[in-house]
């Protein structure tokens, strides 16, 4: 079972990877949610005890190379991200929609701040922080993905 | 007998309540014991990932890395770029034969005029090639391209990025220059086996040498941010420099090759009591709608010199 599961969860990740690399139009390009950091936050959620921090370096590079930063940024951020999760995914999981989402919201926004701090700490980037927006859109699909994801899940079972 | 009914209503209300009280109190799962991230663990992963970002922006060593990860990533980026292909066929396949063949006659005309248009540069280039024979200067070396395609945006809206179909395993280098059918668009900045991401000329972060076409007065073109426009800075409030006057290359920076158009001249201001002019220009190439472009090979133009020559510390 707990095989079957380690697929899905790959697959549901591969999925998030071509999500965040779709192409879009000039109208949508505001539309980018973290595709991928939301389906680690739910896998950590739902499946704890299948997600440890070894998954946070291939997921990590391969973020960093998809957007070409310097590798090892989305590692620093995640294991923050991670850190904070397992001390509340308990909560979590008995949240309502509403609260889950600012829960989320908050998780993105750190995570993007934690990898701002990252890169400042190894050089001078003079890039602006494009904090809110990354975190909002991801906030509004969450509720969505969390059904999408549980109902397979649920499915899998 | 109603009051009865009704009676019976209320009494089971408070019931129907707590049954869905209980019923969300079932859907708590007990806790599933898991070994969480201690402390002493993540500092030991966050100095990891660190000097490796470090060590990452300071030397090449993790360049295989990258590469490797390039390649799990390649089949992915096929996937999430298939919906486009798709259309892009589709579109191509429906059209009708009245837009194809008004399509190849002018096609067929341009290809007349270019062709006309070749017969006096190959005329032109032996007779430039003898006047620097004559003027002791070397000759201009030839360039080879090949056509790329663009496959993605980056929708960071800070940073004017595109990234195309081709890299490392076609020979795309470092620092190489990408050009459209109109001017030059931009450099490449990071090599992935079969992709590469191309820093735009509008780029905040981006400046190039130009020179007028009229003239040859020298400028720098620094991007900024937004696709239709470049800042012209450091030119002297007395330059000669005029609206739609052309900018072209100047290869002084040794990066770009001599002579490809950059931008026309739009605006030029001249404040009273300040040394330079502010000078504003549109980029000719279509920095947002080309889809094919060109990349240069010439030995003009070679990999990027060490940091050492460049890097200010």
């Amino acid at each position: 079972m707990s095989l079957r599961e380690t697929i899905f969860i790959l697959f549901s990740l591969c999925l998030g990877f071509i999500l965040q690399y779709l192409p879009l139009a000039d109208f949508m390009s505001w539309f980018v949610p973290q595709w991928v950091l939301m389906i680690f936050i739910f896998w950590q959620i739902q499946k704890p005890k299948l997600i440890n921090f070894w998954w946070v370096w291939p997921i990590g590079l391969l973020l960093d190379v998809q957007q070409s930063d310097f590798l090892g940024t989305s590692v620093v951020a995640l294991a923050c991200v991670l850190f904070v999760l397992q001390m509340m995914y308990q909560r979590l999981r008995v949240f309502n929609v509403a609260q889950q989402t600012l829960v989320i919201f908050l998780l993105i926004c750190s995570f993007e701040l934690v990898s701002y701090w990252a890169l400042i700490l190894v050089d001078d980037v003079n890039k602006p922080l494009s904090l809110w927006l990354p975190a909002l859109i991801s906030a509004l699909v969450w509720p969505w993905l969390y059904l999408l994801l549980s109902s397979m899940s649920h499915r899998l079972r | 007998m109603l009051l009865v009914d009704y009676s019976l209503f209320y009494l089971h209300f408070p019931c129907i309540v707590a049954v869905r009280r209980f019923k969300k109190d079932q859907a708590i799962k007990s806790p599933v014991e898991i070994s969480p991230l201690r402390a002493s663990r993540l500092v030991g992963i966050l100095i990891l990932s660190l000097s490796l970002m470090w060590l990452d922006s300071h030397s090449q060593i993790f360049k295989p890395v990258r590469s490797a990860l390039g390649y799990v990533l390649y089949p992915l980026h096929q996937i999430s770029s298939a919906p486009s292909v798709l259309i892009d066929w589709f579109g191509d396949s429906a059209k009708s034969r009245q837009q194809l063949i008004a399509e190849n006659a002018e096609l067929s005309a341009r290809n007349l005029i270019l062709g006309q248009k070749i017969q006096r540069l190959i005329s032109l280039e032996t007779e430039n090639s003898e006047l620097r024979e004559l003027l002791g200067a070397s000759d201009r070396i030839g360039e080879r391209v090949i056509v790329v395609e663009l496959v993605a945006v980056d929708p960071d809206p800070f940073s004017q990025q595109i990234v195309i179909n081709k890299g490392l395993e076609d020979g795309v280098f470092m620092g190489q220059p990408v050009l459209d059918s109109h001017g030059l668009m931009g450099q490449v900045i990071d090599v992935l086996p079969h992709s590469s991401r191309v820093l735009l000329i509008a780029d905040s972060n981006h400046a190039i040498p130009v020179q007028i076409n009229r003239n040859g007065v020298r400028a720098i073109a620094v991007g900024s941010g937004k696709l239709n426009e470049l800042n012209l800075v450091y030119v002297p409030d007395t330059a000669d420099i005029k609206e739609g006057d052309l900018l072209v290359s100047s290869g002084l920076g040794g990066r770009y090759p001599r002579g490809y158009p950059v931008a026309s001249v739009a605006t030029v201001e001249h404040f009273p009591g300040k040394a330079f002019a502010v000078v504003k220009a549109i980029p000719s190439a279509h920095l947002d709608r080309s889809r094919h472009m060109l990349l240069v090979f010439s030995d003009k133009v070679s990999n990027v010199p060490p940091q050492s020559l460049w890097q200010v510390k």
